[in-house]
């Protein structure tokens, strides 16, 4: 039942979703999210179905063959098929149970919520399936968060394994499931549309309109397929997935449901683990259009890291100031930010901007992802979550920092006990001459009552740098006794003459010179890559080069790279820490060599 | 298998089907319904048109004694088995001969009928069941009556000696044995039937033997099985054991308070068959049984009802009736005008069960609007 496994790499990620491609890397046939056809499908190009699949259920337990429809295997000769024994499962309500037998395969592993729980087989550290097919995935959706927690569970146990949940998937719901880390699908919902008159279109499924002599046959149902597909595939290519996961999830309640579900799960999980970037540069974007996209992990990630763990610069810690946010990104490049920043006539409070759905952005975060990145729609007003999420960070970072002082120029009514609070605007808008008066004066009595000195802005600048870093990395230790110099935007790091490293707003990330190395070493700064002793490094960090790793590695991390316990270079994560270290394509660039 | 160790595993030990079947008749609920029941009243009593085993129509009484139940169940059971829901543990045989009085009352001794089915939960001649005097009697009394006799049995409990003396006392009566299914593996893990395929042929050459009638009950769609495989191997194996019965009896699954199926279906993890299922298994097997001195009988329990076989609910009377109806004439004209919408529906999943590997089935709501069968699950 063994055979040949099937050639992949990635093209593209974000989060779970991959964009696979299958065969040959210099000349691949098809990609995924794909489809898997049945014998009774119609024919579809290899570029949207690159496998079949064929079902023998003449004696139980049941044989599934899955064939490759172009030559995906190393040496690309032929076509491939692989056979499993299906097993006999029980249901996931009766998974204490680990009666009946486990599926057999090696290229096709079969999965169930039972197996899942009792079959030691898949702890095998050696076990590297082509494809994973979780076979009871019609009855976990029906059992609220098992299919969130099935899915996660196989996606991060085979990381380079293609996952098939059959019978569950349409052109209404593709999007999301590759969101949460399935990779093929099947038409049996279409079928069944097709069966009764009903059109499986991108939205949901829907009554044909006969106005224009629509159809709902197999090609019709194909074509939504096709649409689809390609919107997915697209939307993993421009990092937009979450937003057609959000917008294909509301044609359905339980599509709903396994969204807010994966949500919640993903926010339980480090950064790393839950797929998130540190580093997409300034192009990148993130559209929060939807009340739902505040769920997100990364919004939750950057909640929870600003509330709970960012430290401002050392010379702000005595007045924290509240500053509305602006469509432009980066804040301070916008003209009501340049207006604010003729009225704060000192660099020794701690700027914080307020907004949604992110809640707080510190002005020395201002740059990276993804805070530079988000775009909402304005309206003028909060709503009550938004104030909510708002108010709850300004009182956890308050207590935390200890400021004395509060001053509010951001329109929002903030109360803490024990800390004196400022308001600049009183009902007025924030660029008004009214305002920005007063904020002037209430910054000047700051600088009194606390006897704030002025800062040099090298100084400033490097105390800012160090509160990136911080939060960035966990650990400023590699910018002691160092200088910042440079022409703002873009500074460089020095210490002693030696460049350590560059700060770049438009890279939004410190890119580490080859003689910081050693320092961020020493310091435990970076996230670690540990690979194999025999192996002579020449290119990137693949799966086949990589034996372990250290840390919670973020996608676009500078990762530290070791090989007999010595630092010999960096990487930039090109993949999120699930996919390390067995991970499908190139896990990392390398970036230096020491 | 091993004990609970995989990737979702939390270390405690895995229990086997056994335990969970045996679960809900330890329930405070269970142990107080059965011993709510007056043990010197029987069951069920009911009078139906059937035919005698030359073809002849009758009239048939049946009579479901409450007994102690099966030994079977004693040990472990049937996943589908709620027998235990009627029982009490302390049935005299001075109790069941008030409920066969009883019985008796309540058709005016049988008024009328020649043929008489006598279930006992259980085996009828097993003796830790059902004492060996009201055994006698019955079998005594309605053989001099002139009346045909059905008991039901267990294969792995007809044993020699007992047959031979079953058939002294009331030759030529009828054995009705629940194999299910004619496949070990099914037998062993769907079912957790207790016998083998091999035990039913012994049952039934021995039956054959002692000139006992053998009628054998296949159940549709046992838990664990999808649609889609359920009709494809019940149609199989109809066929199979056709040859050695002198009827067949499919029962489709229906849900039995507090059973392991009971527990499936409340989960919403288990549909009861399509009654389309039925009418294809019966129309993909008739001609073939037709030729052979074997009778199919279809009657689903709660057909057209949501713990029973169904459909959409709108042509589920129609289609039961008609079952029923073939039951009795064996005649597939039975089927020719019924059809319904809802018939796609139930194709695209047999088809769907049939090519993917969902082995529980892909099922989904029957009785929601027709743009909703096939919303996103």
């Amino acid at each position: 039942m063994d055979g040949r496994p099937l050639a992949r790499g990635v093209e593209s990620r974000q989060r779970f979703s991959r964009i696979f491609s299958l065969g040959d890397r210099k000349n691949p046939s098809s990609w995924t999210p794909g489809i898997v056809l049945g014998i009774n499908d119609p024919e579809l190009p290899i570029s949207i179905a690159p496998f079949s699949s064929r079902r023998n259920s003449s004696s139980i337990p049941a044989n599934i063959s899955i064939s490759t429809r172009g030559n995906f295997c190393f040496p690309f000769d032929t076509p491939d098929t692989w056979t499993s024994m299906e097993g006999l499962v029980l249901p996931p309500s009766l998974a204490e149970s680990d009666s009946g037998t486990f599926s057999e395969g090696e290229e096709v592993l079969l999965v169930s919520w039972q197996s899942l729980h009792h079959d030691i087989k898949l702890n095998d550290k050696n076990l590297e399936p082509s494809i994973v097919v979780l076979v009871d995935s019609p009855q976990l959706v029906k059992n609220q968060g098992l299919l969130i927690d099935a899915i996660d569970t196989i996606r991060t146990k085979f990381p380079s394994s293609l996952i098939w949940t059959p019978g569950i998937a349409g052109p209404d719901n593709c999007a999301l499931l590759t969101w949460m880390g399935i990779d093929l699908f099947d038409l049996s919902r279409s079928r069944s549309a097709s069966a009764i008159g009903v059109l499986l279109s991108t939205l949901g499924p829907r009554e044909i309109d006969y106005t224009v002599s629509e159809s709902s046959d197999m090609d019709a149902q194909c074509a939504e397929w096709k649409r689809s597909i390609s919107a997915t595939r697209a939307a993993i290519r421009e990092g937009s997935l979450r937003e057609l996961a959000e917008m294909q999830s509301t044609s359905s309640s339980k599509s709903v449901e396994h969204l807010r579900l994966h949500d919640l799960k993903m926010r339980e999980l480090g950064g790393g683990r839950s797929g998130l970037s540190r580093v997409l540069g300034n192009s990148a974007t993130l559209r929060c259009n939807s009340f739902t996209s505040r769920s997100d992990a990364l919004i939750q990630d950057w909640h929870n890291r600003v509330s709970n763990f960012h430290t401002p610069p050392n010379h702000q810690t005595n007045v924290l100031l509240l500053l509305p946010c602006s469509a432009m990104k980066p804040y301070r490049l916008s003209q009501s930010h340049q207006r604010f920043a003729k009225s704060i006539n000192t660099r020794g409070v701690h700027e914080v901007i307020v907004t949604a759905p992110l809640g707080l952005v510190p002005r020395e975060l201002e740059d990276i992802w993804p805070a530079g990145n988000y775009d909402i729609p304005v309206t003028g007003d909060w709503d009550k979550d938004e104030i909510y999420i708002i108010k709850n960070m300004v009182k956890k970072i308050s207590n935390r920092t200890n400021y004395s002082r509060i001053i509010n120029h951001s329109g929002i009514k903030i109360e803490i006990e024990g800390i004196d609070i400022k308001d600049t605007r009183k009902g007025l808008s924030a660029g008004c001459s009214e305002s920005l008066s007063n904020l002037s004066i209430e910054i000047d009595n700051a600088i009194l009552d606390f006897n704030i000195p002025k800062m040099k802005e090298s100084l400033h600048r490097l105390e800012k740098l160090k509160s990136l870093s911080r939060f960035q990395h966990g650990c400023d230790l590699w910018l002691n006794d160092t200088s910042v110099e440079g022409r703002p935007p873009i500074f460089t790091i020095k210490n002693n003459g030696i460049q350590l490293a560059q700060w770049n707003p438009r890279s939004a990330r410190f890119a580490f010179s080859k003689s910081c190395l050693p320092i961020l070493d020493k310091y435990g700064t970076l996230s670690r890559v540990y690979l194999r002793n025999d192996h002579i490094w020449k290119g990137d960090l693949f799966s086949t080069n990589v034996e372990s790793i250290e840390g919670d590695i973020r996608r676009g991390d500078e990762v530290l790279v070791y090989q007999n316990n010595l630092l010999i270079g960096s990487a930039r994560a090109d993949a999120p820490g699930w996919e390390w270290p067995n991970g499908p394509g190139r896990l990392g660039r390398a970036q230096h060599r020491l | 298998m091993a004990s609970t160790s995989g990737l979702l595993g939390d270390g405690k030990k895995a229990k086997k089907i056994h335990h969970l079947i045996k679960a809900p008749e330890n329930t405070p609920f269970s142990v107080s319904r059965r011993e709510s029941w007056d043990a010197d009243k029987p069951a069920v009593v009911y009078i139906t048109p059937e035919n005698l085993p030359d073809g002849t129509p009758c009239t048939a009484a049946t009579v479901i004694l409450r007994t102690k139940g099966c030994v079977w169940w004693w040990k472990s059971g049937c996943t589908f088995c709620g027998y235990f829901n009627d029982v009490r543990d302390d049935v005299t045989s001075a109790n069941l001969f008030a409920q066969w009085e009883e019985a008796k009352r309540q058709t005016k001794d049988f008024a009328g009928c020649t043929m008489i089915k006598v279930y006992t939960s259980g085996t009828f001649f097993e003796d830790r069941e059902i004492p060996v005097d009201f055994q006698e009697a019955i079998l005594v009394e309605t053989h001099e009556r002139g009346m045909h006799l059905v008991v039901e049995a267990q294969a792995q409990l007809c044993y020699p000696d007992k047959l031979a003396w079953l058939a002294e006392k009331h030759p030529g009566c009828t054995v009705a044995l629940g194999l299910e299914a004619y496949d070990d593996v099914v037998l062993r893990f769907h079912v957790n039937k207790g016998f083998s395929v091999k035990q039913w042929h012994k049952a039934v050459d021995l039956l054959r033997e002692n000139n006992l009638r053998v009628k054998t009950y296949l159940i549709f769609k046992p838990p664990f099985m999808s649609e889609g495989d359920a009709l494809n191997l019940t149609t199989k194996w109809v066929k199979q054991v056709a040859p050695h019965s002198d009827e067949v009896s499919i029962n489709p699954m229906n849900i039995q308070r507090g059973t392991i199926v009971d527990r499936l279906f409340r989960n919403r993890e288990f549909r009861p068959p399509w009654l389309w299922s039925l009418v294809d298994m019966i129309q993909n097997t008739h001609e073939e049984i037709s030729k052979l001195e074997c009778r199919t009988i279809v009657h689903p329990t709660a057909g057209g009802r949501i713990r029973g076989a169904h459909n959409c609910g709108s042509c589920d009377e129609d289609i039961v009736a008609a079952i029923e109806r073939y039951s009795v004439s064996s005649n597939l004209d039975e089927f020719s005008d019924i059809d319904c919408e809802c018939k796609r529906v139930w194709k695209s999943e047999i088809e769907n069960d049939s090519m993917l590997p969902t082995i529980l089935g892909s099922g989904v709501e029957r009785r929601v609007s027709r743009v909703d069968t096939v919303r996103a699950p």
